[in-house]
């Protein structure tokens, strides 16, 4: 509880935690709806200078491996950036390493803004397959709060596509396949199997102050331009004109429970200082791992947090090819994507589906650091025949809750007065037939297309941008956090609304989702509807 | 160490090509040589003698660095990493493999607008009908 030497802060009706995509949906949309309640946020990072990025340097490749790298551990390693607030996480026992941004805006800060729903059926795991759990409320519960996200972010795509339901026409036309992207959707055309521009939530034409998207390439390390949304360009500025408080630099220590209640939040500000906010409802929104680390170091007692991480367990295919692609220019991670083999058919010899999507090519200096050899003529021989002439396939499987893959304390006390944490993550053996099947497909694919040589990488360990379901809702204490509006069951006016809330994660980007979900529990907060 | 011996590492790891444009020995790459030489200062003791691997044919420099690879894997690796990203944002290198040198903004790169064709083929993925399951 609050010591006479800590910076007494006034009572506030909502205090939020992290400032990313929950966090800032929330916000606006509780500001937006109900003027009259006193709203802070404290975000442990800072607002990202668009003046100052790597895209804009000579030597931002260099960056894009190190204090701009999207993993924070290798940030750290390499300095830090001075925007980004992160901590060390030890994931020696992941196969997948967590990637994020601690700063305003969160992860969409450097996410390649792929921004697909997920289907109905991955509501209904449970019933319709058999396994993981069903969510508490189906797609189209979720739908117009879906729309309404989509409608905050500006979305570029075409819609009508036939592994969906009925969308809302896209605000932008969609960004350009590229010659990667045509030949890719060629392919697919050939083999009979779905294939659709992504949606992105990437400006392809001008929108205020925002520019159109000049194809420049490192999206994931900040958008110079603005065309990549992230949520200090939407969300935001649109939350601070309602009246929400945002302190940055600010580090939550502990959110402050007594009697199954959340009665405020302990925070060290950007002066060091120990400050104690005290707030009628505490809302957390600090990522699959963030979120669990704080909920664990103030001692929910619920017994699923932490448990049931998931990622979207990734691989890759690469296909080289003789005539000229465009390499590294364009979104890296939005060209097209399949969802010919999404839903479940059973005699692939696993439930649940895989996302295949076409992506733009990395920087050539990533490209160099891939190739095996890693030196010498053959290293140099193997770039020439790749850069701008290689097509990359992710395949992203939908791994399933399992409580042994989670996120725990450490013993030790770290740099940001918060105890370690570290990811514990096994990839089960459902999701790596997933992935093979994932990446016999896409290697079928690149051949139709005239790939002459395929490099397969079975396993993808940086690509833990998804990180979701450590306190997730359910109707069950012993197997949840929170209840179908991100109640904890254990403190029902501490509120989770981050894909930690996902009980199961389909097999595609969670973005939407999470925009949608934060919007959607603002409501609940509020007992209003859409 | 002798300048001699950190070129020879740098050209061992990146020789260049004579293609139709060559891409530079690392040597001829404009490199910032005082962070490499550091970094190379340890991969040089590993090579049993400097004098032997700059006498050595190219196919004897290379086995002899994968044998300092394999045994200061630690060093080798930092010194690797280096060179590459010194060598790979070298304006001649980036004009040798057709890229410009200046960073990707504020120009940004072009890509062409898809041909009415390829959008045209959603109709026949349109047609298949509804994909998704309630």
């Amino acid at each position: 509880m609050a010591s006479g030497r800590q910076v007494r802060c006034d009572p506030v009706d909502v205090a939020i935690v992290g400032a990313g995509l929950g966090g800032a949906a929330f916000a606006w949309r509780l500001a937006s709806r109900a003027p009259h309640l006193h709203i802070v946020c404290f975000e442990r990072g800072d607002w990202l200078d668009r003046t100052d990025l790597p895209a804009q340097k000579p030597d931002w490749q260099r960056l894009a491996l190190g204090s701009w790298a999207t993993s924070p551990n290798l940030r750290l390693q390499a300095g830090g950036n001075g925007v980004s607030a992160d901590y060390p996480i030890d994931d020696s026992g992941s196969e997948f390493k967590p990637l994020m941004w601690n700063g305003v805006g969160g992860s969409t800060i450097n996410w390649a803004a792929h921004f697909p729903r997920l289907h109905p059926s991955d509501f209904r795991t449970r019933t319709l397959d058999g396994v993981g759990d069903d969510w508490p409320f189906s797609y189209s519960d979720l739908e117009p709060y879906y729309d309404l996200n989509d409608e905050m972010f500006g979305v570029a795509g075409i819609a009508g596509d036939p592994a969906y339901p009925p969308k809302r026409s896209r605000r932008m036309q969609p960004l350009p396949l590229g010659r990667g992207g045509a030949k890719a959707a060629r392919a697919f055309d050939e083999l009979g199997w779905h294939w659709w521009p992504v949606d992105a939530a990437i400006n392809t034409v001008a929108e205020g102050a925002r520019q159109a998207c000049n194809y420049c390439g490192p999206c994931q390390q900040g958008c110079a331009t603005g065309a990549k949304s992230s949520t200090d360009l939407t969300y935001w500025p649109r939350a601070l004109a309602h009246g929400v408080d945002l302190r940055t630099n600010c580090i939550v220590q502990e959110i402050v429970l007594e009697g199954g209640l959340a009665k405020g939040i302990r925070y060290r500000d950007g002066e060091g200082r120990a400050c104690w906010q005290p707030a009628s409802t505490v809302v957390v929104a600090g990522n699959g791992i963030g979120t669990a680390r704080l909920l664990l170091a103030s001692g929910l007692p619920s017994p699923a947090l932490g448990r049931n991480l998931m990622f979207h367990p990734a691989a890759y295919v690469r296909g080289m090819f003789a005539e000229e692609l465009d390499g590294p220019v364009g979104p890296v991670g939005c060209a097209l994507y399949s969802h010919e083999f999404y839903e479940t058919d059973e005699t692939r010899g696993f439930k649940r589906g895989i996302h295949l999507q076409v992506t733009r090519e990395n920087p050539l200096l990533v490209q160099a650091l891939r190739l095996e050899p890693g030196w010498g003529a053959e290293a140099q021989r193997l770039l020439r025949e790749e850069f701008r002439h290689s097509m990359a396939v992710l395949v992203l499987a939908e791994d399933l809750p399992e409580p042994h893959n989670r996120v725990t304390l450490t013993g030790a006390t770290e740099a940001d007065g918060l105890p370690g944490v570290r990811v514990e993550y096994a990839l089960s053996r459902e999701a790596r037939r997933a992935l093979d099947f994932g990446l016999a497909r896409a290697e079928e694919m690149l051949r139709a297309a005239g790939a002459h040589r395929i490099v397969r990488v079975p396993l993808a360990p940086y690509t833990g941008w998804h990180l979701l379901g450590t306190a997730r809702m359910g109707s069950d204490p012993t197997t949840s956090v929170t209840n179908a509006t991100g109640c904890c069951h254990d403190a029902p006016n501490l509120i989770v609304v981050d894909g930690s809330l996902f009980p199961t994660v389909g097999a595609c980007n969670p973005g939407a989702t999470i925009g949608a979900l934060a919007l959607k529990m603002a409501d609940a907060l509020l007992g209003e509807k859409p | 160490m002798k300048r001699a011996v950190l070129l020879a590492i740098l050209d061992t790891m990146l020789p260049g090509d004579d293609g139709e444009s060559p891409l530079p020995r690392a040597s001829e790459a404009g490199l910032d040589l005082a962070k490499l030489e550091r970094l190379a200062a340890p991969v040089a003791a590993g090579l049993g003698g400097v004098d032997a691997f700059l006498l050595a044919a190219p196919a004897d420099r290379v086995a002899k660095l994968r044998i300092v690879e394999l045994n200061a894997a630690p060093a080798f690796k930092a010194l690797l990493a280096e060179a590459l990203a010194s060598y790979y944002e070298s304006p001649p290198v980036l004009a040798a493999l057709g890229w410009r040198a200046a960073p990707p903004q504020p120009h940004g790169h072009a890509l062409a607008p898809d041909d009415a064709g390829i959008l045209g083929a959603l109709e026949k993925v349109r047609s298949r009908g509804r994909l998704w399951r309630t």
